[in-house]
């Protein structure tokens, strides 16, 4: 359930004031930077109407026909009809919108205009941030704009119908990008290669100030030129010879191939791969076999599944069910499992669950979200949930006077041990917010100037619980002192979810000169002395202020500029006295545990999702129901096209082998039979370069190797090896103890040169 | 577990600063017919937060003009006969931080203005468009930290100028790793139609994107560089706070080096970004500049902090002019700066107003004499949908009007 801020939108009300008439205005730092970060998704970010408009919530939940009749008459008519339908055709411009219209669909038109609602008040309007590609069709003051606006209300005070998540119905099919974190992961698990590259990825959009939106995760050309770079690296690093199931033997080659292509393109892909992909896969395989050997051709295999569509996104889509929706497959529910439980790909037991076909019922998957749950992996899973929510993630950039990279590593420590501990002992969100129980690193522990470190009870008075920790009032401060308004706005936006808007154009927000004798609760008091600022800030500051016992570092001060500290607040008319009180407040507030549970929806499903109070609950709570809800494995959707992934099952050996066989042996080429070298440029500059070279054993047998190389340049330095040069070649070999390569070993060695 | 590090890979022995100039062209390029009085390239600059008007403004006549000691513009002064000084513009559409940001290269439509160029001008070159940032992206992707649209949609700045690098300089131009790369393209995109073919009409729209994204790939790894690649810049983290100088420089180095190699015709250099949060630490400053940008007029010393940041902005792009008017343009014509519109843009006016009103723009280089520089205009109210038809108008596109403006090219620009 929302609050009740829709006024501060609404175009006559709002602290819009003529610079000529006030000169003076407020905000050291107003309350946007989180108010409006909600990406190209404004509807996430429009609150609810005033409260006395929710009087139909608890309607009945079937449906409702009535809405039907008044949509038509006193909107689609009036308005959408004439306004909107022109553009917003279903072959119209705009019909790659989220509201498409249909003149024989009522039902249909009702229900896109749900959906976007709040968007008619600021898309048609111009009033939003991103513009409407109509321009602005609509004006206050007249009859169209006041029938959007009974619309508005009147939706938000429809029967649930149509609210993702807060009803448990399916959800839409869709596409699910990995986001970087899961991607990092993923190629982990995938090829055993510990890498930093998921974080070198350029960022996603944040939508709700969450970067893994299903909707927001595109492939550009830069990421897609990211991936690319990526995959060449990653599988020239990867140990394919270790992943081999069989040998490559003369006679042997294809069979072999087509093996290591149908094991890892169904570990890839998460599911098992077709008939066809095999066989595309394998004409890759063979046609740079040949010139370049066994081992680069299955390297190729790799570079090309890592750019997949099927190992990029996960699917979503389901094959069609009686009722006219689509059940997703046993092996999208394990991905499903795996990503939203360890943010990674299935494993072997999973796997094998799903091949067996026994992940669909209630009682498989919940037995799989307990033993997933009881794996530390999980525990990462929470920290990295908290830190989304909270948007903690953010101090990994914060310039700070008296920061350190220490004191960052530190903080992040505090939090996410103790979240984990949290998650761990199965505690409550009351727990998170109220438990004494933290970890101290001692860099931490001397920062705030105690002597006891690591696990330690706090007094639960200057400190005890989330709000007291290091990294939330960190990042929630300024260069070199608290700021009420950063912390009131992360309370009110991400803990009750109730969104800002930003402070109005035409109004000065220059704080009046600062008296550098006043405290910082003085400096921002002045909010509330200017009725122009009041109206938002007295949503924000008087919460924030709960906050000046701590400074822009965390640490607690009992006076400031020779002045007692007043960290007293007001949470919507409850007054506390400190963070501690206020983490009690809102344990007690079904706004703040509605909140949290909507929070985990929203981070574990990618999409809008809503929540009701249910009490305190579990911290991980919401993360185990979330498999147990409707959506998690049922779809809506159009009718599918074909279905090309006809098999359904793991190919057997029988079948890879006839693969193989109607293919066709192929002889690999390369220059040293059995031996394979790659070479990569560690360094580089005008003058010069180095690199390092790795010389793999493809056989079962003991070989001496040797390589020939075209290097463009002169070789300065060479350890770990020798070189001859013969015509254009260089000619490596090992030294004394690497000359030999027993079977699918390997050595490395490297050089530099100048150009 | 083998381990691979991008980091680790970055790392190089080279210096961190190119040698400028430092285009050196391992051939000449094709000559192209260029109509005189007709821009060949678009370079858009931006920096966040407004200004404060009364230290920005020059002082003087439309020709006549100084930058007083001390004002935002002084590092200017070196380039005063390449600039086209804007006062007294507005925005069309679109108010505070993040309206402006959403309006400024848009004036309210789907496309910015380098895209629109870009698709007028991208010709063959490997790159439509490039888009360079400096720590743009902190908070993820949102109207607050893109300036840049396609159909609507984002197009995110690579804020990192190491992939830059690689993205300008990797190993293109083996004809084996080519074919190989094409192969693997053409092996996805059959699998991306595949699944497409199982979706519904509105479940698409993202591997349409990816299939763009593909192309734009394709593009980039099957030219050419014209040029020698220079060395690396050395790994750094280019995400903090304190590097931000060096990405910075490092950013525009490389801009001026893809434009000036024919690898771009169009370039946006987005530093920071609205609501931008950068400490100047470099210049002994502790807070954060959007703080700093609402110091009241009484507030001497954060107006001065203020400024100082503004300052240091102006010398950033006076190294940008610098480096363009000293190299020359291998199509003829002078140097890159005479050729070019290079043209800083802001998304609000007085920033503690959060309003859109005289915006403080600033044109330089006549796009081959198309603009008349040298001069300080007050546009007494024009809208900026004008200004960007201008700049359409530039590069041969004769737009009527651009973005939901109405009001047609600015006449006194030329």
């Amino acid at each position: 359930m929302k609050g009740a801020w829709w006024w501060l939108l609404a175009p006559t009300v709002g602290c819009a004031i003529d610079k000529a008439s006030s000169g003076v205005g407020t905000a050291e730092e107003e309350t946007t930077e989180d108010a409006t970060d909600s990406g190209d998704e404004p509807t996430d970010s429009v609150p609810d109407p005033e409260p006395g408009s929710e009087s139909s919530t608890d309607t009945d939940d079937s449906a409702c026909p009535e809405d039907v009749e008044v949509f038509e008459t006193r909107v689609w008519e009036p308005v959408l009809s004439t306004h909107c339908y022109g553009c917003h055709a279903a072959d119209g411009i705009a019909q790659s919108t989220r509201m498409v219209l249909d003149e024989s669909d009522m039902l249909s038109n009702l229900r896109a205009a749900t959906v976007v609602r709040d968007l008619l008040l600021v898309k048609p309007t111009g009033l939003d941030a991103v513009g409407h590609g109509g321009g602005t069709l609509v004006w206050p003051e007249t009859d169209a704009w006041d029938a959007l606006e009974f619309w508005v209300d009147w939706t938000h005070g429809l029967c649930d119908l149509f609210e993702d998540g807060c009803i448990d119905e399916p959800t839409p099919r869709r596409l699910w990008r990995l986001d970087h974190e899961q991607y990092e992961r993923t190629v982990t698990d995938l090829l055993g290669v510990s890498t930093d590259y998921g974080e070198h990825l350029a960022p996603d959009t944040a939508v709700d100030g969450y970067r893994n939106d299903a909707e927001a995760l595109v492939i550009s050309g830069l990421l897609a030129d990211q991936y690319r770079n990526a995959a060449e690296d990653l599988a020239s690093v990867a140990d394919i010879a270790d992943m081999l199931t069989c040998t490559p033997s003369d006679g042997q080659m294809t069979q072999c191939a087509a093996t290591f292509i149908e094991e890892f393109g169904s570990r890839a892909f998460r599911r098992p791969i077709a008939v066809g992909e095999v066989e595309t896969y394998l004409e890759l395989w063979a046609e740079i076999a040949e010139e370049d050997g066994f081992f680069e051709g299955l390297r190729w295999v790799v570079t090309g599944m890592l750019q997949s569509p099927h190992f990029l996104y996960r699917s979503e889509l389901g094959t069609e069910a009686d009722d006219g929706n689509f059940a997703l497959t046993d092996w999208e529910i394990a991905s499903e499992l795996s990503y939203l439980i360890w943010g990674t790909m299935p494993d072997t037991e999973l796997f094998e669950a799903a091949d067996n076909n026994v992940l669909n019922t209630p009682d498989q998957i919940g037995a799989q979200v307990d033993r997933l749950m009881s794996d530390d992996r999980a525990l990462n899973t929470t920290t990295q949930f908290v830190d989304a929510w909270l948007q903690l993630d953010r101090i990994e950039s914060i310039a700070r006077v008296g920061w350190s990279a220490d004191l960052r590593e530190a903080m992040q420590e505090q939090t996410h041990e103790t979240v984990k501990e949290i998650a761990r002992t199965d505690q409550s969100l009351t727990d998170l917010m109220l438990s004494p129980t933290t970890y101290l690193p001692e860099t931490l522990a001397d920062h705030y100037g105690t002597d006891t470190s690591g696990w330690v009870d706090q007094d639960g008075e200057t400190y005890g619980g989330l709000l007291t920790h290091g990294s939330l009032l960190s990042v929630y401060a300024l260069g070199e002192s608290s700021s009420p308004v950063h912390r009131g706005v992360v309370v009110r936006e991400r803990m009750l979810c109730e969104e800002l808007p930003p402070p109005p154009p035409n109004l000065d927000t220059s704080p009046p000169a600062a008296d550098a004798d006043g405290t910082t609760r003085e400096k921002y008091e002045v909010h509330s002395s200017l009725s122009e600022c009041a109206g938002c800030h007295s949503l924000i500051d008087p919460i924030g202020f709960g906050f000046e016992h701590y400074d822009h570092l965390g640490r607690w001060r009992t006076e400031e500029v020779g002045q007692p500290i007043d960290a007293s607040g007001d949470l919507d008319g409850l007054i506390f006295e400190g963070a501690p009180e206020l983490s009690q407040l809102l344990t007690e507030e079904p706004r703040f545990r509605a909140c949290f549970v909507e929070s985990w929806r929203r981070w574990g499903s990618g999409r809008h999702a809503c929540a009701d109070d249910e009490g305190d609950v579990q911290f991980t709570g919401p993360l185990r129901e979330l498999p147990m809800r409707v959506p998690f494995t049922r779809r809506t959707g159009d009718s599918a096209g074909e279905m090309t992934r006809a098999t359904g099952h793991r190919l057997t050996e029988d079948e890879v082998s006839a693969i193989a066989e109607a293919f066709g042996e192929v002889l690999p080429g390369g220059a040293t039979s059995g031996i394979e070298f790659t070479l990569i440029e560690s360094s580089t500059w005008t003058t010069g370069f180095c690199a390092d070279a790795t010389v793999t054993n493809t056989t079962d047998s003991l070989v001496v190797w040797e390589s020939r190389e075209e290097i463009m340049g002169t070789i300065t330095s060479i350890w770990n090896a020798e070189y001859r040069i013969e015509g254009d070649e260089h000619v490596f070999t090992g030294v004394e103890w690497n000359a030999e390569l027993p079977g699918f070993g390997s050595t490395t060695f490297g050089f530099c040169g100048a150009r | 577990m083998n381990e691979l590090s991008r980091r680790r890979l970055l790392v190089t022995g080279a210096s961190s600063i190119f040698a400028a100039p430092f285009v050196r062209l391992l051939s000449s390029p094709a000559r192209a017919t260029t109509d005189s009085g007709r821009a060949r390239r678009l370079l858009v600059f931006f920096t966040p937060n407004g200004t404060i008007h009364n230290h920005w403004r020059p002082t003087g006549s439309t020709s006549e003009f100084t930058f007083s000691a001390g004002s935002v513009l002084e590092p200017l002064n070196a380039h005063k006969d390449q600039l086209l000084i804007l006062d007294g513009m507005d925005f069309s559409t679109g108010s505070n931080h993040e309206g402006g940001m959403a309006a400024m290269l848009t004036a309210g439509g789907m496309h910015s203005i380098d895209q629109v160029v870009a698709d007028h001008i991208g010709g063959e070159s490997r790159f439509s468009s490039l888009e360079l940032g400096a720590q743009t992206s902190l908070w993820g992707g949102s109207v607050q930290t893109r300036m840049c649209y396609r159909d609507g949609n984002f197009v995110t700045p690579d804020d990192s100028p190491h992939n830059v690098f690689d993205r300008m300089f990797g190993d293109i131009g083996d004809p084996v790793l080519l074919s190989r790369r094409q192969r693997l393209l053409d092996i996805n995109r059959a699998e991306i139609n595949d699944l497409r073919g199982r979706l519904g009409m509105e479940e698409r729209h993202l591997l349409d994107a990816h299939l763009a994204g593909l192309d734009a790939v394709e593009r980039a790894i099957s030219g050419d560089s014209l040029c020698e690649s220079p060395a690396a810049p050395a790994y750094y983290d280019p995400m903090q706070n304190d590097n931000f100088p060096l990405v910075a420089q490092h950013q525009m180095d490389l801009a001026v080096q893809a434009l000036a190699c024919g690898m771009t015709n169009v370039l946006t250099l987005q530093l920071s970004h609205t609501v931008g949060p950068t400490v100047f630490s470099w210049l002994g400053q502790t807070e954060g500049h959007h703080s700093l940008s609402h110091a009241a007029d009484t507030d001497t010393t954060n107006v001065a902090n203020f400024i100082a940041c503004e300052r240091w902005y102006a010398e950033q792009f006076a190294y940008l002019l610098d480096q363009m008017s000293t190299t020359t343009d291998p199509l003829g014509g002078g140097s890159m700066l005479d050729t070019t519109v290079v043209f800083w843009a802001q998304e609000l006016g007085d920033g503690r107003m959060h309003t859109c009103e005289s915006v403080p723009w600033i044109l330089a280089g006549s796009g081959d004499g198309f603009f008349r520089t040298g001069r300080y205009l007050d546009l007494e109210g024009a809208t900026h949908d004008g200004v960007l038809t201008s700049i359409a108008h530039a590069f041969g596109l004769e737009l009527e009007a651009f973005g939901t403006g109405t009001t047609g090219p600015v006449s006194v620009l030329r």
